[in-house]
């Protein structure tokens, strides 16, 4: 039982990761129709240049904020430099515009980062915290709050806000928000910057827990997308969902049977979950574009 | 497809014929000269070039017909690989006989996925045929018992007729080069014939094609096998070159990279594999050629850098592919003669 429970606490971890790169599939996927595949390496490129703030010995609130609104600019900048100019292409070209800029951006963590992972240590020191029969790091604690905070903002956003609404018509139906004078041009360049400043953020927070290297983007946009179709890749709190359902599915099947098994089950339930439940595990109600 | 369409028709049709093998010969001759006179290629390189040629010519055939994108590519070119290489070494079947099998493995697999997928649309099916290499990369390498896991088998026999053996890099290119060159005209006798207009209708709409009587459901199904087929070959013919296999030459990267020859090749025209697979192979090896005599150390960072940045320029620059765009410009030099495909195509 303490077993169970500890399993669980590690996979909620994991989850919250997967979670927070699954968001950003879907708000871009909404807005736009585009899987961005170069998710992930926004989450790779403001780890690591966090990892340099840091030996700069830059404050860490000052970081996070910095590192935030580069991801979020780098975002904005890429969609109109690349996704914009394409605008009319097919799926398939746009999705390997996205692979491409991947690709490169991977590259230049490389050439400023080199091979060797990074770290810097938890944002609070101190033992583990206990937690019943189970313990959990208090980097952990800082992720599930990040996850929290992110939540609630993303439903304010986009149940309160003006912009947020915005988006969910340019969603719901692009001609009727067009005549009500929303641009889904800049709705497109929003959802971009808003998608990887969350993963910019979640960068940031993620280091001291696994370290980062130059090519930890695209194994992150994989499980990431995994979550979100799990979610319906529909809505973000859907995607929120999947990644902690996956996280967990992962930690027990690693904790029970065998860590070999781990990858191939992610694949196993995106493939399943596509072939025969296309609007996600979560049911069409959980899953209306929003 | 559609000038391969219009030259099978038309009266000087042979004469084409004749011409086409002549610049495909020459195009060969061509790329062995590269090799010969210039560091820019390596005969090695141009054997992967031909292999690659002949996996995305499936590809186009899949995606210029149906429309429907494929990120699993890699899994067939594995499928060929592996069985071939396990079924020479394990069971000592002839290297054809062998391939054979893998052709008739990748089949049943690429029509069982079909159907399943083929269902979906747009990203959905882009996103399972994905989910589905990634699935069959974690196979590799967690069926160690089969597939030797991540450090893969060896010991897989060359190719060979009598005491003749595939053993230098330029002879498995003649090799490839006719496999590819029979792939081709294969390819665009499908194109020219009854079917391929049945094809290209499921393509171009799902509302009439079905209205005409055409089963799109088995079209797709059907040319899928078949684009699924020449990976499997290609895979096959690696495996023999190469003598080795092991998960890593077919993971995602190796379907992302044909799905861009494919793409920047062009998807109208079955000459889009090779157009592809020529262009791609010398950006790789132009920038692996080049980048050392600008840059000190390590060139890993700006490899990735130019591939990836030549990738987006070149899909966000020429749409349609380059083999499309050539054709288009050729046809626009004869636009004052009526072309019938055009009025058919309406895309």
């Amino acid at each position: 039982m303490s077993e169970l429970l500890q399993l669980v606490v590690l996979g909620v971890t994991v989850g919250a990761i997967y979670a927070m790169v699954g968001v950003g599939f879907v708000i871009i996927n909404n807005v736009t129709g585009i899987i961005n595949f170069t998710q992930g390496e926004y989450l790779m490129v403001s780890a690591m240049t966090a990892t340099t703030l840091t030996l700069l010995e830059m404050p860490l609130p000052v970081t996070f904020v910095a590192v935030t609104a580069l991801a979020a600019a780098l975002g904005a900048l890429l969609e109109r430099t690349t996704i914009a100019v394409a605008r009319g292409a097919d799926i398939a070209t746009l999705i390997l515009i996205t692979i491409g800029t991947s690709i490169a951006m991977s590259g230049i963590g490389l050439l400023i980062w080199g091979v060797d992972p990074r770290r810097y240590p938890p944002f609070t020191a101190g033992p583990p915290v206990r937690l019943g029969t189970a313990v959990i790091s208090r980097q952990s604690l800082w992720v599930l709050a990040f996850v929290a905070v992110v939540s609630v903002a993303l439903w304010l956003f986009f149940s309160r806000s003006l912009a947020g609404k915005a988006m969910r018509a340019c969603a719901m139906n692009p001609v009727a928000a067009r005549l009500q004078g929303i641009s889904p041009r800049r709705m497109s360049t929003g959802a971009f910057a808003l998608s990887t400043g969350i993963a910019g953020a979640a960068g940031v927070v993620l280091v001291p827990l696994t370290s980062a290297s130059y090519n930890m983007g695209l194994p992150l946009a994989l499980k990431g997308f995994t979550a979100a179709v799990i979610g319906g890749l529909a809505s973000p709190l859907g995607a929120i969902a999947g990644g902690f359902l996956l996280g967990i599915a992962e930690s027990l099947v690693s904790g029970y049977i065998t860590s070999g098994l781990k990858e191939g089950l992610a694949f196993a339930v995106l493939f399943g979950v596509l072939v025969v439940r296309p609007r996600g595990l979560l049911g069409a109600r959980a899953t209306e574009r929003v | 497809m559609t000038g391969d369409a219009t030259s099978a028709r038309g009266g000087t049709g042979r004469l084409r014929i004749v011409l086409a093998v002549a610049v495909y010969a020459g195009a060969g001759l061509l790329l062995l000269a590269t090799a010969r006179f210039t560091r820019l290629l390596v005969p090695a390189d141009l054997v992967f070039l031909a292999l690659a040629a002949i996996a995305a010519t499936g590809l186009v055939l899949i995606m210029g017909f149906s429309g429907q994108v494929s990120l699993g590519h890699a899994a067939f070119y594995g499928i060929g690989a592996y069985s071939t290489g396990i079924l020479t070494v394990d069971q000592r079947l002839a290297p054809p006989v062998a391939m054979v099998a893998g052709l008739a493995i990748s089949a049943a697999a690429a029509a069982v996925l079909g159907l399943a997928v083929f269902r979906l649309r747009g990203h959905f099916l882009a996103m399972a045929t994905l989910a589905f290499g990634l699935f069959f990369f974690y196979l590799l390498t967690f069926a160690d018992d089969l597939t030797g896991g991540n450090t893969g088998r060896g010991g897989i026999p060359r190719l060979g007729v009598g005491t003749w053996s595939v053993i230098t890099d330029h002879r498995m290119f003649l090799v490839a080069w006719l496999v590819l060159g029979l792939g081709l005209l294969l390819a665009s006798n499908l194109a020219a014939s009854g079917l391929g207009r049945a094809l290209r209708a499921t393509g171009a709409s799902e509302i009439a094609a079905p209205s005409s009587g055409v089963d799109v459901l088995r079209m797709r199904v059907g040319v899928f096998v078949v684009g699924a087929l020449y990976a499997s070959l290609a895979g096959s013919l690696y495996a023999h070159y190469v003598t080795f296999v092991s998960p890593n030459a077919f993971g995602l990267l190796t379907s992302v990279r044909f799905l861009v020859i494919a793409t920047v090749g062009g998807l109208g025209s079955v000459w889009g594999g090779l157009v592809g697979a020529v262009l791609i192979t010398l950006l790789a090896e132009g920038a692996r050629w080049i980048l050392p005599r600008f840059v000190e150390g390590g060139t890993g960072g700006y490899e990735l850098i130019v591939y990836g940045g030549a990738l987006v320029v070149v899909l966000v620059v020429v749409r349609r592919g380059v083999a499309d765009a050539v054709v288009h410009a050729l046809r626009s030099r004869r636009a004052a003669r009526p072309d019938p495909d055009v009025r058919e195509q309406p895309r």
